[in-house]
């Protein structure tokens, strides 16, 4: 760093040598550099990081926007400005029926996703439930699994003709029935709602354990009893990180397609869908693709809007207690047992069930789901997991898995130092474009990743699998990050700039220590999102970039489900590994005080 | 809940730590609480009579706050019996939870709803009265705290004293038989922490609650209060009003806490009137000292204001040779350090007596001012 910029560092502004001006202003930008007038300039740190941000994140979501607007895939021979793709899905009703499922498909999922979590949460915080640790863990265990590989447990598990449920319930009970469809609206519901509650669940208790508990005490002093307090004070304090919750699952539950995909649904084409299809099978229209891509992106868009506003909203609500008084229990007595009882259910269906199925299915030669017929053994496994494709395979899923969650936890600590400790101008566009990633559609983004990169050298290859990965989750990590770096006073690190340290040598010898928990919390949970990764990487994996993940995907659409349910179990187990590596040798903390 | 608690009753001398007097607001009997392991409070038994102000005072840690929300019933208590009026709410096999016991609590956070209105605020608690009535009285306390303006308002719109009323408002609008004060005052500033006191005052005085305040300020403790209950490490160190609590403390402990007190350790003679330190210093009192003074292990009690130097020594029964060891002004009075005998002595002197260190003076204490109590064991 030049000289310039440490000499007009904090010193500038304390050594102010006007009299009456504050030096600190409650939005004063420390770190920046003050101009003739006092005007202050971003400081480099944060240009650089905007660049950075724009080049992840800004230029592929250009691309697709561009790419609506061709008549055939950006870099094809013959292309041209067309408005074609706009014309059929903006103008015509083809796509009506796709754009009004999946929005309600998300707000439903969304919203009972909502009240599990916030149920679970408050059993969690304030009952005296038995084996909390053990009911937590059941209930955030699906966040590190792959939705993906669940939906595959499932079409097994419950798929209409050959699904082990009913097979085996028909030669049971002697009847023909179908039991269980996966395949319908209410089956796809289901097994989203599975895997979005984790993120509910979290996101509510931290409000939950925020909450002053002396608003509640005030409660019961004025003579309302568990329910009414629960929900006259708790429910309303709470209010906004359930919305939040809500606008979170929601953009989260359109943008997913591999789930529909994998589970044969069609009842109707959720428009995710519609976007890989028009992208990959023939005859494909990539433009139409992008237009539906640009579609989406207007509702993802304004959940996020409404997702921030929560946020905000949250934070005028939290009002953190005068001394850390727990809050009261509530005392279940034999309503513990049903209580219990419901988190085993979910802890079944989330977790056991589709991983015994999978197990089971691994073991077996053929791709049989009557338990009469079955053959278990574990060359059957071994046979599979061991051909080149997926030893290749794991390969490049460990590449990502330590490559992407290593360059986004470093970019998200700068980016969260940029918008926590520097402020102004710059870090609010910052922190704006750094959270955008959540709003656009995983399918969507990795379409424009793949235009905007197919005449380099980099195209189709594990490179441009990070360079996509870290854009898609850097608002993760650099949320870990800012939340972490809020928790810690600014005067340790004014105080190292006071014993002569330059800003990058407080960030590596004050901040990064002091924050490192949250990173390592935020690096174990992207490294299970980037091994379990579909969404982006189906489409822009090539033959030989193919990670664990997208060659499940191969199998299950070649219709080798057995050979799926392998990788599946393969890719889970890594990822196992990982989590319970970062949990017992790297002690990271896994629960809900800081996921 | 239709008349205001007793308005009738005397506000005034609660019987001492003794056993549930009959016709008493609130009684503890041998409250113990424990937090795994730990029993954070180990048996201790008060009672306030109907109207009266009762303070559990005391360093942080000592139980106070966690004898308050048992009382409350916001923390199981693990034995004893806890009585309001002549409901047992909490005892053996018994725990009424919070929201039937009839008892109202201001937080030390306030805790005021944020998503709702002062009114809503203060109306919480009168469910399942006529829409009217509730208004009434809503308006009625609000009026009482001075906030009536202020009814719409939401209450993070509030400044730290305005929420302070609210929650105030909340508690006394219920008419509970007993209100109880969780360090209400600490998260105010020095010149409204001192107007809320008196406002705080007042109002009790008006509404005739039954009150328990908790406080670590002795300052409060002494002025509103007309009973003080010392705790230390979970057990009652002396229960008595403000003013036999400053004069006349029972340990080292309450006379260190509780004001300024400078402690001479030493030998007490037969007559349990004359104490003698190591060095040779010797103290008289004007009473004898209590019979659980050990004559080996006694200490000399008294105030710093009661010390005097020079002339005025003269008319004093203890009178010492001393050293003036340093003189800090403190606006109000010089306090000054003195070395009398090898033991170090407090004054609060004049401004204008003229000491400087390094002289030498007369001291004198009055033995009316010089009490005795055990040595702080070591």
């Amino acid at each position: 760093m030049s000289t310039d910029i440490t000499s007009a560092q904090p010193s500038a502004a304390l050594a102010d040598p006007t009299p009456g001006t504050a030096p600190r202003g409650p939005r004063g930008g420390r770190g920046a550099r003050r101009g003739a007038q006092g005007r202050r300039w971003p400081s480099a740190l944060s240009v650089v990081v905007l660049i950075v941000l724009l080049g992840l994140i800004a230029g592929p979501v250009a691309t697709v926007f561009f790419g609506a607007f061709q008549s055939k895939a950006p870099g094809m021979p013959n292309n041209g400005f067309s408005l074609d793709a706009i014309e059929k899905v903006y103008a015509s009703t083809a796509y009506v029926k796709s754009l009004v499922g999946t929005l309600l498909m998300s707000l439903a999922v969304a919203a009972l996703s909502v009240v599990v979590g916030a149920v679970a949460a408050w059993v969690l915080a304030r009952t005296d439930v038995r084996w909390r640790g053990l009911l937590e863990l059941g209930v955030i265990i699906p966040l590190f699994m792959s939705p993906f590989v669940g939906a595959v447990a499932w079409s097994m598990l419950a798929a209409p003709h050959s699904g082990m449920i009913n097979v085996n319930l028909r030669w049971m009970l002697h009847t023909d029935r179908t039991f269980v469809n996966i395949t319908s609206i209410p089956g796809l519901t289901f097994v989203l709602l599975l895997y979005y509650v984790p993120y509910a669940y979290l996101l509510v208790s931290a409000a939950l354990k925020n909450v002053d508990p002396s608003l509640e005490e005030a409660s019961y002093m004025n003579g309302r009893g568990v329910i009414a307090t629960a929900l006259k004070v708790t429910l309303p304090v709470v209010r906004p990180s359930l919305a939040a919750a809500f606008f979170f699952v929601a953009v989260l539950a359109t943008g997913v397609f591999a789930v529909p995909q994998v589970l044969n649904f069609n009842s109707f084409s959720p428009l995710a869908v519609g976007v890989y299809r028009s992208m990959t099978v023939f005859p494909s229209n990539p433009p139409v693709g992008a237009a539906i891509g640009t579609l989406m992106f207007w509702f993802t868009l304004a959940g996020i809007y409404f997702y921030r506003r929560s946020i905000r909203n949250g934070q005028r609500y939290v009002t953190i207690g005068a001394r850390g008084t727990r809050p009261r229990l509530v005392r279940l007595g034999w309503k513990k047992w049903p209580v219990m009882g419901a988190f085993g259910l979910y802890g079944l269906l989330a977790t056991v069930l589709p991983y015994a199925a999978l197990a089971l299915m691994s073991l077996t030669p053929y791709s049989i789901t009557d338990f009469r017929k079955m053959s278990l053994g574990l060359d059957n496994f071994v046979s599979v997991a061991t051909t080149p494709d997926v030893v290749h395979s794991f390969e490049n899923s460990l590449w990502l898995g330590v490559l992407v969650p290593t360059i986004a936890v470093v970019l998200g600590l700068a980016v969260a130092y940029v918008v926590v400790r520097e402020r102004g101008r710059l870090g609010a566009v910052v922190d704006y474009v750094s959270t955008f990633p959540i709003a656009v559609p995983g399918i969507v983004f990795a379409t424009g990743i793949v235009w905007l990169y197919v005449r380099t050298p980099m195209y189709a290859t594990l490179t441009l699998l990070v360079i996509a990965l870290v854009g898609v989750y850097m608002p993760h990590a650099s949320r870990f990050a800012t939340t972490g770096l809020m928790q810690i006073d600014r005067s340790l690190e004014e105080a190292g700039r006071m014993s002569g340290a330059g800003k990058f040598r407080v960030i590596r010898t004050v901040s990064f220590p002091l924050v490192r928990p949250s990173l390592l919390s935020a690096w174990i949970l992207l490294f299970v999102f980037s091994m379990r990764e579909v969404n982006e990487t189906v489409v822009i994996a090539g033959p030989n970039s193919r990670p664990l993940s997208v060659l499940a995907w191969d199998y299950v659409q070649a219709g080798s489900l057995r050979e799926a349910a392998v990788v599946g179990l393969v890719l889970t187990l890594v990822m196992l590994a990982g989590v319970l590596i970062a949990r017992f040798v790297l002690r990271v903390r896994l629960d809900s005080s800081n996921l | 809940m239709t008349t205001q608690a007793s308005p009738e009753a005397q506000p005034g001398v609660a019987g001492t730590a003794a056993r549930t007097p009959s016709g008493s607001a609130l009684s503890v009997d041998d409250l113990r609480i424990r937090y795994g392991d730990v029993e954070a409070v180990k048996g201790i038994s008060f009672s306030i009579e109907p109207g009266g102000f009762l303070t559990l005072l005391g360093p942080s840690g000592c139980g106070k706050s966690t004898t308050l929300r048992c009382i409350a019933g916001l923390e199981p208590a693990a034995g004893g019996t806890i009585k309001v009026g002549d409901q047992v709410v909490a005892g053996p096999g018994r725990a009424v939870p919070p929201e039937k016991r009839g008892i109202n609590m201001v937080f030390q956070s306030y805790a005021v709803w944020p998503h709702m209105t002062v009114a809503k605020n203060v109306g919480y608690g009168l469910k399942g009265l006529p829409k009217q009535e509730v208004a009434d009285r809503v308006e009625e306390v609000l009026e009482l705290v001075g906030l009536a303006s202020y009814a719409r308002r939401y209450g993070t719109e509030l400044s730290g004293g305005q929420q302070q009323r609210v929650a105030l408002a909340r508690a006394i609008v219920t008419r509970p038989k007993v209100l109880l004060f969780d360090e209400p005052l600490s998260n105010l500033d020095a010149a409204l922490r001192e107007q809320m006191r008196v406002e705080l005052l007042e109002l009790q005085r008006t509404v005739g609650i039954t009150s328990v305040y908790v406080t670590h300020d002795q300052t409060e403790a002494m002025s509103m209060s007309d009973h003080v209950v010392l705790l230390r490490d979970g057990v009652i160190e002396q229960a008595d009003g403000p003013r036999e609590l400053y004069r006349r403390p029972r340990s080292e402990f309450a006379a260190r806490f509780v004001g300024r007190a400078d402690i001479l350790p030493g030998r007490l003679d037969t007559s349990r009137r004359r104490l003698e330190t190591a060095t040779g210093i010797a103290v008289v009192g004007a009473e004898a000292a209590g019979d659980d003074v050990p004559l080996d292990a006694a200490s000399a009690v008294f105030r710093s204001e009661n010390v005097v130097v020079g002339e005025a020594a003269e008319r004093c029964e203890n009178r010492w040779d001393g050293t003036v060891e340093r003189v800090a002004f403190l606006g109000s009075h010089l306090d000054v350090a003195l070395e009398v005998g090898g033991a170090s002595v407090r004054a609060e002197l004049r401004i204008d007596s003229g000491v400087e260190p390094g002289q030498r003076v007369a001291v004198g204490v009055l033995a009316a001012d010089v009490h005795f109590v055990p040595a702080a064991g070591l």
